[in-house]
């Protein structure tokens, strides 16, 4: 089996508040793996050191077989990320965004393609502030793909979207599977991740409770028609 | 290489989004000095200085203040609490040319700004511009350097964008009207004439004018000038020990 993205005890804290503690995980090539957890459980701190935006106070990190603090460069033209909030300036139009970020890789991916597939050609030349959420975050998905990445990073790329929006954002990260790039993901819709994901990895409080396919989860429960969003239950909240 | 120069161009063009960044680079200074004019045309000034002699530089000086504070100190913390920086930083672009393009676009705004109210100067007043051309424009350049980083000093205090914001309201003021680019300093009693020796824009004020004026290799300005070294190293000091593009 090969990892793409292996981490090792990695811990992380702002202050007092220790945000990652001490998670190991190895991702497998070509996989869609779901990261859940509650509010403030430290997805998105574990995101963002695997997409080499924060360094972790101890343990490693190599993606892609490479140290991430020795071969970020490397790395960061191989990786696609879109972060929870949109990120982008608030002057910029949709368009320009794409061309911006194209032009910062040396492989890209046909832009027409991308803007065909998430349906942006009639938002081109709006600014990005002024798109509702859900355009927001197909320009930020579009922007993770425009390098045609062998791993995309997404955190939280459904939510705020509406039912027949994060059904078409799904369709798109299928498409994106299909052609063999490794997805990591966080999500708060559990329908989403049971159906999706290959596997889950669920955090609580900065540690990684389980990491393993949806039916061995919900087998776990002891119970056939459990749901994952009982595995969230069992395992994600409380103390 | 081609990554630095469209993020290059990209900053440029959202600079000239920035409603309150033109306003206070292209509007506020030029109306400044054709209202001057028309009321101080006849005066004259500090060491015989007539008004564009004079007011040429001040209205200079005031742009260098207002891009360093608010079209780099204030815009960096807008795009860093928006996230930007951070998202920049998951692609191979790297902190140097967002840098490199920050100070670019600074210095774009100021040499645009110092056009335009030449040409102000030139073709609404029929003066003079300076014979000393090459002077000034090291004064420009050196005081806009020492101004940059200044602007850097704003943007690692201020964690968010109503703190930038504030610190650039405030220092406004000082700068504005303590530091002779506007009401001469003579106007004021002694103790605001002494408040002027600590506002670092009097001194860009003084050897703006000196380069304008064919009097910057001289003993008076040296003193205007070493002193701004002086503001331009401990503020870079300072810079880069505080400054950080992502939280
Ligand atoms: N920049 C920061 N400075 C200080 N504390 C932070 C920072 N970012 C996150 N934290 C804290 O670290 C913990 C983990 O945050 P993180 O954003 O990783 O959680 P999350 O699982 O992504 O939550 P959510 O579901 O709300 O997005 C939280 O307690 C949060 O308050
Ligand atoms: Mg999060």
């Amino acid at each position: 089996m090969s990892y793409v993205i292996e981490i090792n005890n990695i811990e992380k804290s702002y202050g007092k508040v220790k945000a990652v503690d001490g998670i190991s995980l190895q991702v497998k090539r070509g996989e869609v793996l779901g990261i859940i957890g509650a509010n403030g459980a430290g997805k998105s701190t574990t995101l963002e050191i695997m997409m080499g935006l924060r360094k972790p106070d101890t343990g490693t990190v190599t993606v892609l077989g490479m140290d991430i603090t020795n071969s970020s460069d490397q790395i960061k033209q191989r990786i696609g990320i879109q972060l929870q909030q949109t990120a982008l300036y608030d002057r910029i139009k949709v368009k320009e965004a794409l061309e911006l970020f194209s032009s910062y890789y040396e492989k890209k991916r046909d832009v027409n393609e991308i803007i065909e597939t998430l349906g942006l050609r009639p938002y081109l030349n709006k600014f990005v502030k002024n798109l509702s959420g859900g355009w927001q975050q197909r320009t930020s998905l579009a922007l993770a793909l425009i390098n045609d990445p062998d791993i995309i990073f997404l955190d939280e790329p459904t939510t705020g979207l509406d039912p027949q929006a994060r059904l078409e954002l799904w369709g798109c990260i299928n498409r994106y599977r299909a052609e063999g790039k490794t997805i990591i993901l966080s999500t708060h819709y559990m329908d989403e991740a049971q159906k999706h994901c290959d596997r889950i990895a669920i955090i609580k409080k900065g540690k990684l409770i389980s990491c393993d396919v949806p039916k061995s989860l919900i087998h776990s429960l002891g119970n056939d028609n459990a749901t994952l969003e009982d595995v969230y239950l069992q395992y994600a909240v409380g103390n | 290489m081609q990554s630095i120069l469209t993020h290059t161009k990209m900053e440029m063009k959202l600079f000239f989004r920035e409603t309150l960044a033109l306003l206070f680079t292209f509007i506020v200074p030029a109306v400044s000095f054709v209202v001057f004019a028309i009321m101080f045309q006849g005066s004259s000034y500090d060491g015989g200085l007539d008004y564009f002699q004079a007011y040429i530089p001040s209205m200079i000086a005031i742009i260098i203040f207002t891009t360093a504070f608010f079209s780099m100190g204030l815009q960096i913390v807008i795009d860093r609490e928006k996230g930007v920086y951070k998202r920049l930083k998951g692609t191979p672009l790297n902190q140097r040319a967002i840098f490199t393009a920050t100070i670019i676009k600074g210095f774009f705004a100021i040499y645009i700004g110092a056009i335009e109210i030449l040409l102000i100067a030139k073709f609404g007043f029929s003066t003079n511009l300076t014979s000393h051309a090459f002077q000034f424009f090291l004064a420009l350049t050196f005081c806009s350097v020492t101004f940059f980083s200044i602007g850097f000093i704003v943007s690692s205090l201020a964690k968010r964008m109503n703190t930038a914001l504030g610190i650039a309201m405030i220092a406004m003021y000082p700068m504005m009207f303590l530091s002779g680019a506007t009401i001469p300093l003579e106007a004021f009693p002694e103790i605001l004439q002494n408040v002027s020796y600590i506002v670092p824009l009097t001194y860009v004020v003084n050897v703006l004018r000196d380069g304008w004026n064919g009097t910057l290799f001289t003993a008076d300005a040296l003193v205007d000038i070493g002193i701004l070294t002086g503001v331009l190293i401990v503020s870079a000091i300072i810079g880069m020990k505080y400054f950080k593009w992502t939280d």
